[in-house]
Protein backbone atom coordinates (compact mmCIF):
# COMPACT_ATOMS: atom_id res chain seq x y z
CA UNK A 1 0.00 0.00 0.00
CA UNK A 2 1.27 3.20 -0.78
CA UNK A 3 1.80 5.79 1.52
CA UNK A 4 0.11 9.34 0.06
CA UNK A 5 2.66 12.49 1.48
CA UNK A 6 0.76 14.85 3.31
CA UNK A 7 -1.15 17.48 1.98
CA UNK A 8 0.08 20.64 3.05
CA UNK A 9 -2.44 23.27 3.32
CA UNK A 10 -1.56 27.01 2.89
CA UNK A 11 -2.94 29.64 5.06
CA UNK A 12 -4.27 31.61 2.10
CA UNK A 13 -4.31 30.61 -1.74
CA UNK A 14 -5.54 33.13 -4.13
CA UNK A 15 -6.24 31.86 -7.60
CA UNK A 16 -7.17 34.94 -10.18
CA UNK A 17 -9.02 36.59 -7.97
CA UNK A 18 -10.15 39.82 -9.05
CA UNK A 19 -12.75 42.15 -7.60
CA UNK A 20 -14.38 45.07 -9.71
CA UNK A 21 -16.43 48.57 -8.38
CA UNK A 22 -18.21 49.22 -12.13
CA UNK A 23 -15.62 50.17 -14.64
CA UNK A 24 -12.97 50.08 -12.05
CA UNK A 25 -10.59 46.96 -11.13
CA UNK A 26 -9.40 47.28 -7.77
CA UNK A 27 -7.87 43.53 -7.94
CA UNK A 28 -6.32 42.39 -10.80
CA UNK A 29 -6.29 38.16 -11.28
CA UNK A 30 -4.34 37.83 -7.96
CA UNK A 31 -2.43 34.87 -7.18
CA UNK A 32 -1.59 34.93 -3.58
CA UNK A 33 0.07 32.20 -1.82
CA UNK A 34 0.54 32.52 2.34
CA UNK A 35 2.01 29.53 4.08
CA UNK A 36 1.30 28.35 7.66
CA UNK A 37 3.56 30.38 10.14
CA UNK A 38 4.58 32.95 8.00
CA UNK A 39 4.73 36.67 8.99
CA UNK A 40 3.81 38.04 6.03
CA UNK A 41 4.14 41.84 4.63
CA UNK A 42 1.44 42.79 2.30
CA UNK A 43 2.82 45.96 0.59
CA UNK A 44 1.44 48.35 -2.21
CA UNK A 45 0.85 52.15 -2.38
CA UNK A 46 -2.61 54.44 -1.77
CA UNK A 47 -5.32 52.57 -3.72
CA UNK A 48 -3.00 49.45 -4.72
CA UNK A 49 -5.84 47.19 -3.42
CA UNK A 50 -4.75 45.80 -0.10
CA UNK A 51 -7.91 46.39 2.42
CA UNK A 52 -9.78 45.16 -0.69
CA UNK A 53 -7.83 41.42 -0.84
CA UNK A 54 -7.76 41.53 2.92
CA UNK A 55 -11.29 42.59 2.82
CA UNK A 56 -12.33 39.61 0.59
CA UNK A 57 -10.40 37.14 3.06
CA UNK A 58 -12.29 38.27 5.73
CA UNK A 59 -15.32 37.43 4.24
CA UNK A 60 -16.53 40.91 4.04
CA UNK A 61 -16.53 41.19 0.59
CA UNK A 62 -17.24 38.90 -2.67
CA UNK A 63 -14.64 38.74 -5.32
CA UNK A 64 -16.06 39.60 -8.38
CA UNK A 65 -13.80 36.60 -10.42
CA UNK A 66 -11.22 33.74 -9.05
CA UNK A 67 -11.38 31.98 -6.22
CA UNK A 68 -9.62 32.62 -2.21
CA UNK A 69 -9.13 29.89 0.35
CA UNK A 70 -8.47 30.29 3.74
CA UNK A 71 -6.70 27.40 5.49
CA UNK A 72 -8.83 25.20 2.62
CA UNK A 73 -12.17 26.47 3.06
CA UNK A 74 -13.75 28.80 -0.03
CA UNK A 75 -14.34 32.27 1.38
CA UNK A 76 -17.60 32.53 -0.50
CA UNK A 77 -18.89 28.88 -0.47
CA UNK A 78 -17.65 28.22 3.40
CA UNK A 79 -17.43 31.47 5.09
CA UNK A 80 -18.81 30.72 8.23
CA UNK A 81 -15.66 28.11 8.51
CA UNK A 82 -13.43 31.28 7.44
CA UNK A 83 -14.67 33.55 9.99
CA UNK A 84 -13.96 30.95 12.78
CA UNK A 85 -9.81 30.47 12.26
CA UNK A 86 -9.23 34.31 11.18
CA UNK A 87 -8.74 37.32 13.16
CA UNK A 88 -9.64 39.66 11.12
CA UNK A 89 -8.14 43.65 12.27
CA UNK A 90 -10.17 46.68 9.79
CA UNK A 91 -7.95 49.34 8.98
CA UNK A 92 -10.68 51.42 10.66
CA UNK A 93 -13.08 49.88 13.26
CA UNK A 94 -15.27 51.36 16.29
CA UNK A 95 -15.47 50.06 20.01
CA UNK A 96 -18.04 50.22 22.61
CA UNK A 97 -16.75 53.10 24.22
CA UNK A 98 -18.93 53.19 27.24
CA UNK A 99 -17.61 49.24 27.99
CA UNK A 100 -14.58 48.55 30.22
CA UNK A 101 -11.82 46.54 28.72
CA UNK A 102 -12.44 43.62 29.95
CA UNK A 103 -16.29 43.86 29.64
CA UNK A 104 -15.53 44.14 25.85
CA UNK A 105 -13.23 41.38 25.67
CA UNK A 106 -15.73 39.29 27.18
CA UNK A 107 -18.72 40.31 25.36
CA UNK A 108 -16.99 39.26 22.22
CA UNK A 109 -15.89 36.22 23.78
CA UNK A 110 -19.39 35.22 24.79
CA UNK A 111 -20.28 36.29 20.92
CA UNK A 112 -17.43 33.26 19.95
CA UNK A 113 -19.41 31.13 22.46
CA UNK A 114 -16.83 30.38 24.99
CA UNK A 115 -17.77 28.75 27.94
CA UNK A 116 -17.64 31.40 30.48
CA UNK A 117 -16.07 29.68 32.86
CA UNK A 118 -13.14 29.34 30.76
CA UNK A 119 -13.75 33.55 29.55
CA UNK A 120 -11.53 35.11 32.41
CA UNK A 121 -8.76 33.36 31.39
CA UNK A 122 -8.61 34.16 27.82
CA UNK A 123 -9.18 37.57 28.47
CA UNK A 124 -7.06 37.93 30.89
CA UNK A 125 -4.54 36.11 28.54
CA UNK A 126 -4.98 38.35 25.49
CA UNK A 127 -4.39 41.55 27.93
CA UNK A 128 -1.17 40.38 28.72
CA UNK A 129 -0.13 39.09 25.37
CA UNK A 130 -0.76 42.94 23.95
CA UNK A 131 0.45 44.72 27.09
CA UNK A 132 -2.99 46.28 28.22
CA UNK A 133 -3.51 44.33 32.09
CA UNK A 134 -3.00 47.65 33.79
CA UNK A 135 -5.63 48.92 32.00
CA UNK A 136 -7.99 46.17 32.64
CA UNK A 137 -11.00 48.19 34.35
CA UNK A 138 -10.64 51.41 32.20
CA UNK A 139 -13.36 52.76 30.05
CA UNK A 140 -12.39 52.18 26.73
CA UNK A 141 -13.62 55.77 25.19
CA UNK A 142 -10.87 56.56 28.21
CA UNK A 143 -7.73 54.65 26.12
CA UNK A 144 -4.87 56.51 23.73
CA UNK A 145 -5.21 55.61 20.17
CA UNK A 146 -2.21 52.94 20.29
CA UNK A 147 -4.11 51.47 23.53
CA UNK A 148 -7.53 51.44 21.52
CA UNK A 149 -5.21 49.55 18.38
CA UNK A 150 -3.77 47.10 21.05
CA UNK A 151 -7.03 46.31 21.90
CA UNK A 152 -8.31 45.74 18.48
CA UNK A 153 -5.56 43.12 18.52
CA UNK A 154 -6.80 41.78 21.82
CA UNK A 155 -10.25 40.88 20.34
CA UNK A 156 -8.49 39.56 17.40
CA UNK A 157 -6.82 36.77 19.49
CA UNK A 158 -9.88 36.33 21.84
CA UNK A 159 -11.15 33.05 19.71
CA UNK A 160 -7.53 31.49 19.27
CA UNK A 161 -7.63 32.31 15.75
CA UNK A 162 -4.85 30.52 13.38
CA UNK A 163 -4.77 33.22 10.49
CA UNK A 164 -4.64 36.67 11.43
CA UNK A 165 -5.25 39.21 8.61
CA UNK A 166 -4.51 42.56 10.04
CA UNK A 167 -4.49 46.10 8.29
CA UNK A 168 -2.33 48.63 8.73
CA UNK A 169 -2.47 47.56 12.42
CA UNK A 170 0.32 50.15 13.21
CA UNK A 171 -1.04 53.36 11.54
CA UNK A 172 -1.72 56.67 13.80
CA UNK A 173 1.08 54.51 16.46
CA UNK A 174 4.08 56.51 17.71
CA UNK A 175 7.21 54.73 16.94
CA UNK A 176 7.35 53.71 20.33
CA UNK A 177 4.00 51.96 19.95
CA UNK A 178 5.37 50.66 16.66
CA UNK A 179 7.94 48.66 17.62
CA UNK A 180 6.31 47.51 20.26
CA UNK A 181 3.26 46.47 18.14
CA UNK A 182 5.97 44.68 15.92
CA UNK A 183 7.18 42.94 18.78
CA UNK A 184 3.75 41.61 19.88
CA UNK A 185 3.34 40.23 16.29
CA UNK A 186 6.77 38.30 16.38
CA UNK A 187 5.95 36.77 19.37
CA UNK A 188 2.51 35.83 18.28
CA UNK A 189 4.44 34.11 14.95
CA UNK A 190 6.25 32.40 17.68
CA UNK A 191 3.30 31.28 19.10
CA UNK A 192 2.66 29.50 15.55
CA UNK A 193 0.02 31.98 14.44
CA UNK A 194 -0.09 32.98 10.61
CA UNK A 195 -0.56 36.79 10.21
CA UNK A 196 -0.42 39.00 7.31
CA UNK A 197 0.05 42.61 8.22
CA UNK A 198 -0.52 45.46 5.33
CA UNK A 199 1.79 48.58 6.22
CA UNK A 200 3.17 51.43 4.64
CA UNK A 201 5.98 51.55 6.94
CA UNK A 202 8.55 49.34 4.84
CA UNK A 203 11.26 49.61 6.77
CA UNK A 204 9.79 47.94 9.83
CA UNK A 205 8.10 45.65 7.42
CA UNK A 206 11.49 44.52 6.50
CA UNK A 207 12.93 43.31 9.65
CA UNK A 208 9.57 41.79 10.69
CA UNK A 209 8.12 39.81 7.69
CA UNK A 210 9.98 36.12 6.21
CA UNK A 211 7.98 37.11 2.94
CA UNK A 212 6.64 39.87 1.39
CA UNK A 213 4.39 40.54 -2.14
CA UNK A 214 4.51 44.14 -3.84
CA UNK A 215 1.21 44.83 -5.27
CA UNK A 216 0.47 47.64 -7.97
CA UNK A 217 -2.87 48.30 -9.55
CA UNK A 218 -4.59 45.67 -7.90
CA UNK A 219 -1.78 43.24 -9.70
CA UNK A 220 1.14 41.16 -7.77
CA UNK A 221 4.53 42.54 -8.90
CA UNK A 222 6.38 40.38 -6.31
CA UNK A 223 5.41 37.34 -3.96
CA UNK A 224 9.01 35.77 -2.05
CA UNK A 225 10.81 36.82 0.65
CA UNK A 226 12.36 40.14 1.59
CA UNK A 227 15.76 39.50 -0.11
CA UNK A 228 14.64 38.22 -3.21
CA UNK A 229 12.39 41.58 -3.50
CA UNK A 230 16.03 43.41 -3.71
CA UNK A 231 17.67 40.53 -6.38
CA UNK A 232 14.46 41.36 -8.78
CA UNK A 233 14.90 44.63 -9.02
CA UNK A 234 18.32 44.41 -9.28
CA UNK A 235 19.76 45.39 -5.89
CA UNK A 236 23.34 44.49 -5.13
CA UNK A 237 25.42 46.51 -7.70
CA UNK A 238 25.33 49.90 -5.63
CA UNK A 239 28.48 50.39 -3.81
CA UNK A 240 30.05 52.84 -1.38
CA UNK A 241 33.35 54.33 -1.62
CA UNK A 242 35.29 56.28 0.98
CA UNK A 243 38.54 58.23 0.28
CA UNK A 244 40.93 60.89 2.05
CA UNK A 245 40.73 64.29 -0.02
CA UNK A 246 39.85 64.56 -3.74
CA UNK A 247 37.24 62.81 -4.53
CA UNK A 248 36.41 64.30 -7.61
CA UNK A 249 39.24 63.17 -9.26
CA UNK A 250 38.77 59.80 -7.77
CA UNK A 251 35.35 59.95 -9.42
CA UNK A 252 36.47 60.72 -12.76
CA UNK A 253 38.91 57.45 -12.65
CA UNK A 254 36.21 55.37 -11.70
CA UNK A 255 33.98 56.91 -14.15
CA UNK A 256 36.33 55.71 -16.91
CA UNK A 257 35.87 52.30 -15.76
CA UNK A 258 33.74 50.31 -18.22
CA UNK A 259 32.25 48.11 -15.33
CA UNK A 260 31.31 52.06 -13.61
CA UNK A 261 27.20 52.77 -15.13
CA UNK A 262 27.41 55.75 -12.89
CA UNK A 263 29.61 57.65 -9.95
CA UNK A 264 28.39 60.66 -8.10
CA UNK A 265 29.54 62.27 -4.97
CA UNK A 266 26.95 61.79 -2.00
CA UNK A 267 27.49 63.81 1.70
CA UNK A 268 31.11 63.71 0.97
CA UNK A 269 31.52 59.77 -0.22
CA UNK A 270 31.11 57.97 -3.91
CA UNK A 271 28.09 56.25 -4.83
CA UNK A 272 29.01 53.86 -7.40
CA UNK A 273 26.40 52.09 -9.73
CA UNK A 274 27.97 49.08 -11.58
CA UNK A 275 27.14 47.81 -15.22
CA UNK A 276 26.46 44.34 -14.63
CA UNK A 277 25.03 42.44 -11.50
CA UNK A 278 28.05 39.72 -12.10
CA UNK A 279 30.98 42.01 -12.45
CA UNK A 280 33.23 41.24 -9.01
CA UNK A 281 33.09 44.80 -6.97
CA UNK A 282 37.03 43.87 -5.71
CA UNK A 283 38.43 45.96 -8.50
CA UNK A 284 37.43 48.87 -7.25
CA UNK A 285 39.39 48.84 -4.75
CA UNK A 286 42.48 47.95 -6.98
CA UNK A 287 41.80 50.89 -9.08
CA UNK A 288 41.39 53.54 -6.18
CA UNK A 289 44.56 52.61 -4.18
CA UNK A 290 46.75 51.99 -7.47
CA UNK A 291 45.23 55.76 -8.14
CA UNK A 292 47.41 56.76 -5.01
CA UNK A 293 44.36 57.34 -3.10
CA UNK A 294 43.61 56.67 0.73
CA UNK A 295 40.81 53.83 0.57
CA UNK A 296 39.12 54.24 4.04
CA UNK A 297 35.95 52.59 2.84
CA UNK A 298 34.16 50.39 0.75
CA UNK A 299 30.49 48.75 1.04
CA UNK A 300 27.53 47.09 -0.86
CA UNK A 301 24.70 49.16 -0.32
CA UNK A 302 22.13 48.10 1.78
CA UNK A 303 19.05 48.71 -0.38
CA UNK A 304 16.39 49.03 1.93
CA UNK A 305 12.45 47.20 1.21
CA UNK A 306 11.69 51.36 0.95
CA UNK A 307 13.66 51.98 -1.69
CA UNK A 308 12.98 48.02 -3.16
CA UNK A 309 9.41 49.11 -3.30
CA UNK A 310 9.59 52.57 -4.89
CA UNK A 311 11.44 51.39 -8.01
CA UNK A 312 8.80 48.42 -8.20
CA UNK A 313 6.11 50.52 -8.69
CA UNK A 314 6.96 53.81 -10.31
CA UNK A 315 5.55 55.59 -7.20
CA UNK A 316 2.05 55.30 -9.67
CA UNK A 317 -1.51 55.09 -7.71
CA UNK A 318 -4.72 54.91 -9.31
CA UNK B 1 -28.72 32.01 18.08
CA UNK B 2 -26.56 33.57 21.24
CA UNK B 3 -28.37 36.51 21.39
CA UNK B 4 -27.32 36.90 24.88
CA UNK B 5 -24.35 38.14 24.70
CA UNK B 6 -26.01 41.04 22.96
CA UNK B 7 -28.87 41.59 25.04
CA UNK B 8 -26.36 41.92 28.27
CA UNK B 9 -24.23 44.15 26.29
CA UNK B 10 -27.27 46.42 25.40
CA UNK B 11 -28.63 46.57 28.74
CA UNK B 12 -25.10 47.47 30.56
CA UNK B 13 -24.91 50.31 27.55
CA UNK B 14 -28.00 51.15 28.54
CA UNK B 15 -27.76 51.38 31.96
CA UNK B 16 -24.87 54.02 31.78
CA UNK B 17 -26.25 56.07 29.69
CA UNK B 18 -27.44 59.11 32.05
CA UNK B 19 -30.07 60.03 29.39
CA UNK B 20 -31.97 56.45 30.64
CA UNK B 21 -32.35 57.74 34.14
CA UNK B 22 -33.69 61.14 33.34
CA UNK B 23 -35.88 60.57 30.71
CA UNK B 24 -37.69 58.14 32.99
CA UNK B 25 -37.58 60.50 35.94
CA UNK B 26 -39.22 63.00 33.40
CA UNK B 27 -41.88 60.56 31.74
CA UNK B 28 -43.04 59.60 35.36
CA UNK B 29 -43.11 63.45 36.50
CA UNK B 30 -45.06 64.72 33.15
CA UNK B 31 -47.85 61.82 33.59
CA UNK B 32 -48.02 62.51 37.75
CA UNK B 33 -48.33 66.38 36.92
CA UNK B 34 -51.17 65.66 33.51
CA UNK B 35 -52.53 63.14 36.45
CA UNK B 36 -53.45 66.32 39.10
CA UNK B 37 -54.01 68.52 36.33
CA UNK B 38 -57.03 65.83 34.96
CA UNK B 39 -58.06 65.52 37.81
CA UNK B 40 -58.58 69.01 38.81
CA UNK B 41 -60.29 69.46 35.25
CA UNK B 42 -64.24 68.78 34.57
CA UNK B 43 -63.44 65.21 33.18
CA UNK B 44 -65.86 63.92 36.05
CA UNK B 45 -64.62 60.88 37.87
CA UNK B 46 -63.72 57.20 37.00
CA UNK B 47 -63.82 56.49 33.43
CA UNK B 48 -62.76 60.40 32.20
CA UNK B 49 -59.81 60.96 34.00
CA UNK B 50 -58.99 57.14 33.00
CA UNK B 51 -59.17 57.99 29.17
CA UNK B 52 -57.16 61.44 29.73
CA UNK B 53 -54.43 59.50 31.10
CA UNK B 54 -54.54 56.70 28.77
CA UNK B 55 -54.81 58.58 25.60
CA UNK B 56 -51.47 60.55 27.19
CA UNK B 57 -49.53 57.34 27.53
CA UNK B 58 -50.87 55.75 24.17
CA UNK B 59 -49.67 59.50 22.24
CA UNK B 60 -46.35 59.27 24.24
CA UNK B 61 -45.46 55.68 23.01
CA UNK B 62 -45.64 56.24 19.89
CA UNK B 63 -43.00 59.63 20.00
CA UNK B 64 -40.68 58.06 22.86
CA UNK B 65 -40.12 54.40 21.83
CA UNK B 66 -39.50 55.08 17.94
CA UNK B 67 -37.25 57.56 19.57
CA UNK B 68 -34.97 55.60 21.77
CA UNK B 69 -34.86 53.09 19.23
CA UNK B 70 -34.09 54.83 16.29
CA UNK B 71 -30.46 54.59 16.47
CA UNK B 72 -29.41 51.46 18.04
CA UNK B 73 -28.54 49.93 15.36
CA UNK B 74 -27.98 52.74 12.52
CA UNK B 75 -25.22 53.51 15.22
CA UNK B 76 -23.56 50.91 15.60
CA UNK B 77 -23.01 50.64 11.85
CA UNK B 78 -21.91 54.77 12.10
CA UNK B 79 -19.24 53.82 14.41
CA UNK B 80 -17.86 50.75 12.57
CA UNK B 81 -18.95 48.24 15.40
CA UNK B 82 -21.56 46.50 13.41
CA UNK B 83 -19.04 44.54 10.82
CA UNK B 84 -16.58 43.27 13.87
CA UNK B 85 -19.94 42.10 15.26
CA UNK B 86 -20.60 39.65 12.07
CA UNK B 87 -17.13 38.54 11.62
CA UNK B 88 -18.40 36.58 15.22
CA UNK B 89 -20.88 33.57 14.51
CA UNK B 90 -23.69 36.27 15.29
CA UNK B 91 -26.11 36.63 12.69
CA UNK B 92 -28.65 39.71 11.79
CA UNK B 93 -31.92 38.23 13.17
CA UNK B 94 -30.01 37.68 16.82
CA UNK B 95 -28.98 40.64 16.73
CA UNK B 96 -32.25 42.54 15.83
CA UNK B 97 -33.82 40.45 18.32
CA UNK B 98 -31.69 41.52 21.35
CA UNK B 99 -31.80 44.89 20.53
CA UNK B 100 -35.91 44.71 19.96
CA UNK B 101 -35.88 42.71 23.13
CA UNK B 102 -33.53 45.23 25.08
CA UNK B 103 -35.66 48.32 24.04
CA UNK B 104 -39.04 47.02 24.30
CA UNK B 105 -37.99 46.30 28.30
CA UNK B 106 -37.20 49.95 28.02
CA UNK B 107 -40.44 50.57 26.36
CA UNK B 108 -42.23 48.77 28.69
CA UNK B 109 -40.35 50.70 31.87
CA UNK B 110 -41.70 53.65 30.63
CA UNK B 111 -45.07 51.69 30.96
CA UNK B 112 -44.67 50.82 34.54
CA UNK B 113 -43.27 54.77 35.41
CA UNK B 114 -46.81 55.42 34.19
CA UNK B 115 -48.59 52.94 36.10
CA UNK B 116 -49.07 54.52 39.51
CA UNK B 117 -50.62 57.70 37.54
CA UNK B 118 -53.25 55.48 36.01
CA UNK B 119 -53.82 53.46 38.60
CA UNK B 120 -55.59 56.41 40.24
CA UNK B 121 -58.49 56.88 38.48
CA UNK B 122 -58.97 53.25 38.86
CA UNK B 123 -59.17 53.68 42.19
CA UNK B 124 -61.51 56.69 42.02
CA UNK B 125 -64.22 53.78 40.84
CA UNK B 126 -65.60 53.65 37.05
CA UNK B 127 -63.28 52.05 35.48
CA UNK B 128 -63.47 47.61 35.53
CA UNK B 129 -60.79 45.13 34.94
CA UNK B 130 -61.87 44.37 31.92
CA UNK B 131 -61.16 48.25 30.39
CA UNK B 132 -57.64 48.22 32.23
CA UNK B 133 -57.01 44.63 30.54
CA UNK B 134 -58.05 46.15 27.33
CA UNK B 135 -55.70 49.18 27.73
CA UNK B 136 -52.35 47.36 28.29
CA UNK B 137 -53.38 45.06 25.65
CA UNK B 138 -53.44 47.99 23.43
CA UNK B 139 -50.42 50.19 25.03
CA UNK B 140 -48.74 46.66 24.37
CA UNK B 141 -49.56 46.70 20.69
CA UNK B 142 -48.59 50.45 20.56
CA UNK B 143 -44.92 49.71 22.03
CA UNK B 144 -44.15 46.30 20.16
CA UNK B 145 -45.19 48.50 16.26
CA UNK B 146 -43.36 51.39 17.70
CA UNK B 147 -40.60 49.34 18.23
CA UNK B 148 -41.01 47.59 15.16
CA UNK B 149 -40.56 51.24 13.61
CA UNK B 150 -37.35 52.39 15.43
CA UNK B 151 -35.86 49.04 14.41
CA UNK B 152 -36.95 48.67 10.79
CA UNK B 153 -36.19 52.59 10.63
CA UNK B 154 -32.37 51.87 12.14
CA UNK B 155 -31.73 48.59 10.11
CA UNK B 156 -31.53 51.11 7.15
CA UNK B 157 -30.06 54.02 8.09
CA UNK B 158 -26.68 54.85 8.65
CA UNK B 159 -27.38 58.91 9.59
CA UNK B 160 -28.30 59.35 12.86
CA UNK B 161 -31.14 62.34 11.59
CA UNK B 162 -32.24 59.90 8.64
CA UNK B 163 -33.15 56.69 11.01
CA UNK B 164 -34.98 59.63 13.32
CA UNK B 165 -36.69 60.72 10.62
CA UNK B 166 -38.05 57.74 9.11
CA UNK B 167 -38.80 55.83 12.56
CA UNK B 168 -41.01 59.00 13.15
CA UNK B 169 -42.65 58.71 9.46
CA UNK B 170 -43.22 54.89 10.00
CA UNK B 171 -44.32 55.76 14.09
CA UNK B 172 -46.72 57.67 12.82
CA UNK B 173 -48.09 56.04 10.03
CA UNK B 174 -48.38 52.93 12.73
CA UNK B 175 -50.55 55.45 14.98
CA UNK B 176 -53.18 55.47 12.24
CA UNK B 177 -53.01 52.18 11.03
CA UNK B 178 -53.68 50.80 13.91
CA UNK B 179 -56.53 52.70 15.91
CA UNK B 180 -58.50 52.14 12.25
CA UNK B 181 -57.81 48.92 11.92
CA UNK B 182 -59.00 48.23 15.80
CA UNK B 183 -62.52 49.70 14.58
CA UNK B 184 -62.73 47.77 11.77
CA UNK B 185 -62.42 44.97 14.19
CA UNK B 186 -65.21 46.23 16.72
CA UNK B 187 -67.19 46.23 13.75
CA UNK B 188 -67.74 50.29 13.68
CA UNK B 189 -65.83 51.85 10.90
CA UNK B 190 -65.61 54.97 12.05
CA UNK B 191 -63.68 57.02 9.08
CA UNK B 192 -62.21 60.38 11.68
CA UNK B 193 -58.99 59.08 13.64
CA UNK B 194 -59.85 61.45 16.31
CA UNK B 195 -63.27 59.03 17.18
CA UNK B 196 -60.85 56.20 16.35
CA UNK B 197 -58.27 56.97 18.67
CA UNK B 198 -61.13 57.84 21.51
CA UNK B 199 -62.16 54.27 21.07
CA UNK B 200 -59.12 52.96 21.75
CA UNK B 201 -57.97 54.98 24.50
CA UNK B 202 -60.74 55.80 26.47
CA UNK B 203 -60.67 60.12 25.57
CA UNK B 204 -63.76 61.89 26.45
CA UNK B 205 -65.15 58.62 28.62
CA UNK B 206 -66.05 57.18 25.35
CA UNK B 207 -64.72 53.91 26.39
CA UNK B 208 -66.26 51.25 24.19
CA UNK B 209 -67.31 49.06 27.25
CA UNK B 210 -70.08 47.00 26.35
CA UNK B 211 -68.90 46.63 22.60
CA UNK B 212 -69.07 43.20 21.79
CA UNK B 213 -65.61 41.57 21.41
CA UNK B 214 -64.13 44.40 22.69
CA UNK B 215 -61.23 42.49 25.16
CA UNK B 216 -61.15 39.82 22.05
CA UNK B 217 -60.31 42.92 19.46
CA UNK B 218 -57.43 43.97 21.68
CA UNK B 219 -56.28 40.73 21.96
CA UNK B 220 -56.04 40.69 18.40
CA UNK B 221 -54.75 43.49 18.18
CA UNK B 222 -51.76 42.75 20.23
CA UNK B 223 -51.36 39.51 18.23
CA UNK B 224 -50.85 41.37 14.88
CA UNK B 225 -48.38 43.61 16.33
CA UNK B 226 -46.08 40.84 17.79
CA UNK B 227 -46.49 39.40 14.15
CA UNK B 228 -45.04 42.36 12.57
CA UNK B 229 -42.63 42.42 15.12
CA UNK B 230 -41.80 39.25 13.78
CA UNK B 231 -41.58 40.43 10.10
CA UNK B 232 -39.64 42.98 11.28
CA UNK B 233 -37.10 40.98 11.99
CA UNK B 234 -36.92 38.51 8.71
CA UNK B 235 -36.74 41.29 6.69
CA UNK B 236 -33.99 42.89 8.47
CA UNK B 237 -32.22 39.13 8.11
CA UNK B 238 -32.49 40.20 4.13
CA UNK B 239 -30.78 43.54 4.69
CA UNK B 240 -27.77 41.63 6.44
CA UNK B 241 -26.09 45.56 7.16
CA UNK B 242 -22.57 44.84 6.78
CA UNK B 243 -19.57 47.28 7.94
N1 LIG C 1 -16.48 50.77 -2.13
C1 LIG C 1 -15.73 51.12 -3.17
N2 LIG C 1 -16.28 51.67 -4.26
C2 LIG C 1 -15.52 52.02 -5.32
N3 LIG C 1 -14.19 51.85 -5.38
C3 LIG C 1 -13.58 51.32 -4.33
C4 LIG C 1 -14.31 50.92 -3.16
N4 LIG C 1 -13.43 50.41 -2.27
C5 LIG C 1 -12.22 50.50 -2.85
N5 LIG C 1 -12.30 51.04 -4.08
C6 LIG C 1 -11.19 51.26 -5.01
O1 LIG C 1 -10.44 50.08 -5.10
C7 LIG C 1 -9.06 50.37 -5.15
C8 LIG C 1 -8.31 49.58 -4.11
O2 LIG C 1 -8.65 50.09 -2.84
P1 LIG C 1 -8.05 49.51 -1.49
O3 LIG C 1 -8.79 50.14 -0.38
O4 LIG C 1 -8.01 48.04 -1.55
O5 LIG C 1 -6.56 50.09 -1.53
P2 LIG C 1 -5.42 49.96 -0.43
O6 LIG C 1 -4.29 49.27 -1.06
O7 LIG C 1 -5.94 49.41 0.83
O8 LIG C 1 -5.04 51.49 -0.24
P3 LIG C 1 -4.59 52.28 1.10
O9 LIG C 1 -3.13 52.10 1.21
O10 LIG C 1 -4.94 53.71 0.76
O11 LIG C 1 -5.36 51.77 2.23
C9 LIG C 1 -8.93 51.87 -4.97
O12 LIG C 1 -8.67 52.45 -6.23
C10 LIG C 1 -10.25 52.32 -4.47
O13 LIG C 1 -10.57 53.59 -4.98
MG1 LIG D 1 -6.14 50.12 2.80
Amino acid sequence: MAIEPPVIVPAVQTFKLTRTYGAMIALNALDLTVNKGDLFGFIGSNGAGKTTTLRILATFLTPSGGTAKVLGHDVVQDADAVRHVIGYMPDFFGVYKDMEVTEYLDFFGACYKIPSAQREKTVNDVLELVGLTEKRGALIGALSRGMQQRLGLARVLIHDPQLLLLDEPASGLDPRARIEMMAILQELQRLGKTIIISSHILSELQTLCNRVAIIEKGKLIYSGPVDGARTQVGAGHVYWVRVVDDSPRAIEILKAREEVLEANAVDGQIKLTLASQDTDPSFIADVIVKSGFKLTGLWEDELGLEEVFLRVTKGETQ
Amino acid sequence: MNASAVILREMRAEARRPFTYWSRVLAGGILLFAATAVMQGDLGTGVGIFGALNTLLFLSIWIIVPLLTADCISRERREGTLGLLFLTPLRAPSIIMAKGLVHGLRGASYLLTALPAIIIPFLLGGVSPSDLGRAALLNFSAVVLALSAGLLASTFSIRWSRAVLTSALLSGSLAVALPAWHCWLLQSAVDRLEIQWMLLTGFGGKWSVGTPGALIAAAQVSMASVTFFILVVFLAFFSTPFL
